[in-house]
């Protein structure tokens, strides 16, 4: 029973909330930028997706949407600004959880509204907004932070809050090793090249992993193993930065190579969620260390 | 009266039985629907509705089956006449190419569970070509054009990577 109880009331770092809310706020506001140009498109009477079939899909259920009330173009705009605005302080660590509560309304409310354009990166940020919405903030890293610093900055928080972003986390990667294991074109190692071609791809017409196959089927295999992996890796203390670097890794190259750079970045969230204080001082350390090695080198 | 230390206690045990449904709220609903253990899910489909929870994680459980994809609209006139417009709206405009816009097209012609959106879609279109048009009666047909990936050993043949498939929707009528 104890144990339970220290599983989501014992101590943790507060920086750790920290580093899960910047790279929240960056991600979201990414997706904002993304979403910009198209609103009229998505959100607004008169664009692609009918508001009446958003209701009629939401009814009966419990799914609500500013935009089920707000759909003038001039009001949709208002509301991305205002959920812009709340990232931006979301990520300064400015009125926390006022703007948590707005960013995860956001979420909820354009997810409402066009359920036909959502894709995978808009569940992780619809979830990992609510759970930083209901997280331990703190003061560290904020601009209350840098302008009245305190000694109780530094104080430990619950932990509850990164125990329910690692499960997230942990439930991503099951389900989709779980998904994919049974599918032929994983099992022989052809997912990597016909990916390689595809819409998703930024180099759709390069047929060099067609013709290195063996190479598709590498990196096939590398990516099921990092996937079924990581959240392992992640989840024991010893091996949690070769995770962190396997997982990044994988949603690194992803990022580079294909149209799915944002969705690469809604995952670091869920990575951050395992770090511990030892293990941000030990990132730290190396970062410090880089710069110091290179100045010894140096004429 | 309970002391405060001891209302505290109680109070993080009753979160703690929260959190641990919220786990395993997000955990259920990934029982697959055919499986004797699917009802676990039942309890918390509103739970799911109104924190956002719901989710799917079956992203690329296999290979993408598409080198390129575009749509256009096709516009038929009572005198018989034809014509193709941009299938985006607001402004009736080429299709974007976007991940979004795909997902909406691919959606609304091809899965059967999205004809809402297609009629609410119509509905628009319509509107948008008797405004543009200046008169109404038009019959509308969504044209999808797929470059499907052909299976490697045929691409390592040829370097040809995808063959063209084009795919008409019926006619809808825009009556009036």
């Amino acid at each position: 029973m104890k144990r339970a109880f220290d599983f989501f009331w014992g101590p943790a770092d507060p920086r750790t909330y920290a580093l899960v809310r910047i790279a929240l706020s960056l991600a979201a506001l990414a997706n904002l930028i993304l979403l910009w140009p198209v609103r009229d498109e998505y959100f607004a009477q008169g664009g692609l997706v009918s508001l009446a079939a958003a209701r009629a899909t939401a009814s009966g259920g419990l799914c609500g949407s500013v935009f089920y009330v707000v759909s003038s173009p001039t009001g949709v705009t208002v509301v991305m600004l205002v959920a812009a605005a709340a990232m931006v302080a979301l990520c300064a660590g400015y009125w926390m959880r006022f703007s948590a509560a707005v960013v995860w309304l956001w979420h909820l409310s354009y997810s409402g509204r066009a359920f036909p354009i959502l894709h995978s990166w808009d569940a992780l940020l619809r979830i990992y907004s609510l759970l930083v919405l209901v997280s331990p903030m703190g003061r560290v890293w904020s601009v209350l932070q840098l302008r009245h610093p305190r000694p109780a900055d530094a104080d430990r928080v619950p932990v509850y809050g990164l125990r329910l972003m690692q499960w997230q986390l942990v439930v991503v990667y099951v389900t989709t090793v779980w998904l994919k294991l049974p599918d032929e074109y994983w099992r022989n190692g052809q997912v990597c090249a016909y990916f390689s071609m595809s819409f998703y791809s930024l180099t759709s017409n390069s047929t060099f992993f067609a013709r290195h196959e063996w190479l598709s089927a590498i990196e096939t295999y590398l990516s099921l193993a990092i996937e079924a992996s990581v959240p392992w890796l992640l989840w024991m203390k010893k091996t949690r930065l070769v995770g962190l670097a396997a997982g990044l890794g994988l949603h690194f190259a992803i990022a580079v190579t294909s149209t799915l750079a944002i969705f690469s970045m809604c995952m670091v969230p869920g990575y951050l969620s395992f770090l511990d204080g030892d293990d941000i001082d030990r990132i730290a350390g190396l970062a410090r260390a880089r710069p110091r090695a290179q100045t010894l080198v140096d004429p | 009266m309970m002391p405060r230390g001891r209302l505290v206690t109680v109070a993080k045990a009753a979160a703690c039985v929260v959190f641990a449904g919220h786990m395993a709220a997000t955990c259920t609903q990934h029982i697959p629907a055919g499986s004797a253990l699917r009802p676990l899910a039942a309890p918390f489909v509103h739970y799911d509705e109104l924190t956002g929870i719901w989710q799917s994680w079956n992203m690329f459980t296999t290979p993408p089956y598409l080198h390129a994809y575009d749509v256009d609209l096709e516009v038929l006139e009572r005198d018989g006449t034809s014509g193709a417009a941009g299938p985006m709206l607001p402004g009736i405009r080429r299709y974007d190419g976007s991940l979004r816009a795909e997902s909406f097209f691919t959606c609304v012609v091809d899965d059967p569970s999205c004809s809402a959106y297609l009629a609410g879609y119509l509905d628009r279109m319509c509107a948008a070509l008797h405004t543009r048009l200046g008169h109404g009666g038009q019959r509308i047909v969504l044209h999808e054009v797929y470059d499907r990936l052909r299976l490697l050993p045929d691409i390592r043949a040829n370097g040809v990577i995808a063959s063209r498939e084009e795919h008409r929707s019926k006619a809808f009528d825009c009556g009036g």
